[in-house]
């Protein structure tokens, strides 16, 4: 047994050794490949940037050998993504030509969800309207990343007829709310339109959803709809259009803001009293102090601040008194901070 | 950096994409400008300090030195704080574009961008300068 001992040695060490020449050679062999793809990429940037500016014969880009077409394609899907216009179109319409739109939207219905996934999210940085109906489809994929990929594509693509479906994927938790936000967002005023009608017919869940989004793309002329939801059933759609409203700077929901201050939930209280000191609505001063005075914490200290925002001077005042309660007397305390700062 | 012969004047485009320095600087050098590119924020200022361009183009995020950071730094420096700055933002958010504003950029445009946008404000923003008192 003893004896047979340094031969198992020996071989432990030749297999170890072999293992590192294999290491070793693998690392040799991927770094090669690396600089190879860097090289060919480098090689086809000039024609990329002629392609984008419009410069570019489609004989020169058809006379490249397959590795320099997939190259040039790499670069083309890269300048998409930060390109828009006229620029992008001109990328969009050398992937419909060159049939890679086609592969890449056959490829949605690989077995492979990491493949599905990839192909939306490819379709998307191409940027052809080709690509939209496709992607649509894989909004009801199985795999949350598919759907996740073919959310923020549309978006790219600025697809408007996308917005309730994706804003219903966000309310039942299949896509995560920050994609599909920024497929919202990137989709702009289009988006507007169908955000407005789930703010007012959608699921609890859509309404928030589609209520932030509308606070972030609309504008002042917008108030009215959110003025309706702070009477909407849900007190976190209530405490949402208040906060909204608050963010607009809507003078004209004042008299509404200033009835809600009376709604039974105090989070929906103290979203309502930051709203007016946001608008510094004068009116809602007395209200502002009263509710100060209230037991609910959140909705107290709310009100004490907005009540600061408007009328600086009154809170000091009031805050300095003995029967002062404690959240005018924070209220009075930060703002006199500030003063003599 | 890449001259031309009858250039319209030197513009310095400072981003840590290279994709965004190729395709701004193939752009303006179309356009007859002059350019010269920096990865960083540090570079550029070096580059800026040594050499005054026309223009700016300054990507927000970048390592070292920030848009946000070589806009202050510009503007301290008596050989470049007249240079205007145009501000290449993937920010969404208005508080970023403000910013940039209140610490003495000149104009902003949003990534994912375009680029006949692009030449439109570079110019725009050249003009106003060469015609404003010195």
């Amino acid at each position: 047994m003893t004896a047979a001992l340094p031969e198992v040695a020996l071989g432990l060490a030749a297999a170890t050794l072999g293992l590192l020449l294999l290491l070793v050679g693998r690392r040799i062999y991927l770094a090669r490949g690396e600089r190879r793809r860097l090289e060919l990429e480098e090689r086809v940037v000039p024609l990329a940037l002629e392609l984008v500016s419009g410069d570019l014969d489609q004989g020169r880009a058809e006379a490249l050998s397959n590795l320099e077409a997939e190259s040039l394609a790499t670069v083309l899907q890269r300048y998409g993504r930060v390109l828009t216009g006229e620029d992008h179109r001109r990328i969009a319409q050398f992937f419909e030509r060159s049939g890679l739109v086609e592969q890449e939207v056959s490829l949605l219905g690989s077995r492979a969800a990491w493949r599905r996934a990839l192909a939306a999210y490819v379709l998307g940085d191409i940027g052809s309207p080709q690509a939209v109906a496709p992607l649509l489809e894989a909004l009801g994929d199985r795999s949350r990343d598919v759907r996740a990929a073919a959310t923020r594509g549309l978006g790219k693509l600025g697809a408007d007829e996308a917005v309730q479906p994706i804003l219903r994927l966000m309310a039942r938790g299949e896509v995560p709310i920050s994609t599909g936000s920024m497929a919202l967002l990137d989709l702009g005023p289009e988006a507007l339109p169908g955000l407005l009608e789930l703010v007012a017919g959608g699921s609890t869940g859509e309404r928030l959803a589609a209520m932030q989004l509308v606070i972030e793309l609309g504008d002042a002329s917008h108030a009215t709809i959110l003025i309706d939801r702070l009477a909407d059933d849900s007190p976190q759609v209530r405490a949402g259009a208040a906060r909204g409203l608050g963010r607009l700077g809507s003078a004209d929901a004042t008299a509404e803001l200033r009835r809600a201050l009376a709604d039974p939930i105090p989070d929906v209280r103290a979203a309502v009293a930051s709203a007016l000191g946001k608008i510094r609505d004068g009116e809602s001063v007395e209200l502002l102090l009263r509710q100060a005075g209230e037991r609910e914490f959140t909705a107290a200290r709310s009100a004490a601040r907005a009540a600061g925002e408007i009328a600086p001077q009154r809170v000091i005042e009031e805050g300095s008194r003995r029967d002062a309660g404690p959240h005018l007397a924070e209220a009075a305390d930060r703002l006199s901070e500030r003063l003599a700062w | 950096m890449n001259e031309t012969e009858s250039s319209k004047g030197l513009i310095l485009v400072a981003d840590d994409d290279p994709d965004i320095r190729d395709i701004v600087s193939f752009r303006l050098e179309r356009a007859g400008y002059e350019t010269a590119q920096a990865a960083n924020g540090d570079e550029a200022l070096n580059m800026a300090l040594e050499r005054p361009p026309a223009l700016c183009i300054l990507d927000v995020m970048m390592p070292k030195v920030n848009g946000f950071e070589l806009v202050r730094e510009l503007r301290g420096n008596e050989t470049t704080q007249g240079i205007p700055v145009l501000m290449l933002t993937a920010s969404v958010q208005d508080k970023d574009v403000a910013r940039g504003f209140e610490i003495g950029a000149d104009d902003y445009l949003k990534k994912p961008f375009n680029t006949n946008e692009l030449l439109a404000r570079v110019a725009a923003l050249l003009r106003r300068g060469s015609s404003s008192p010195a």
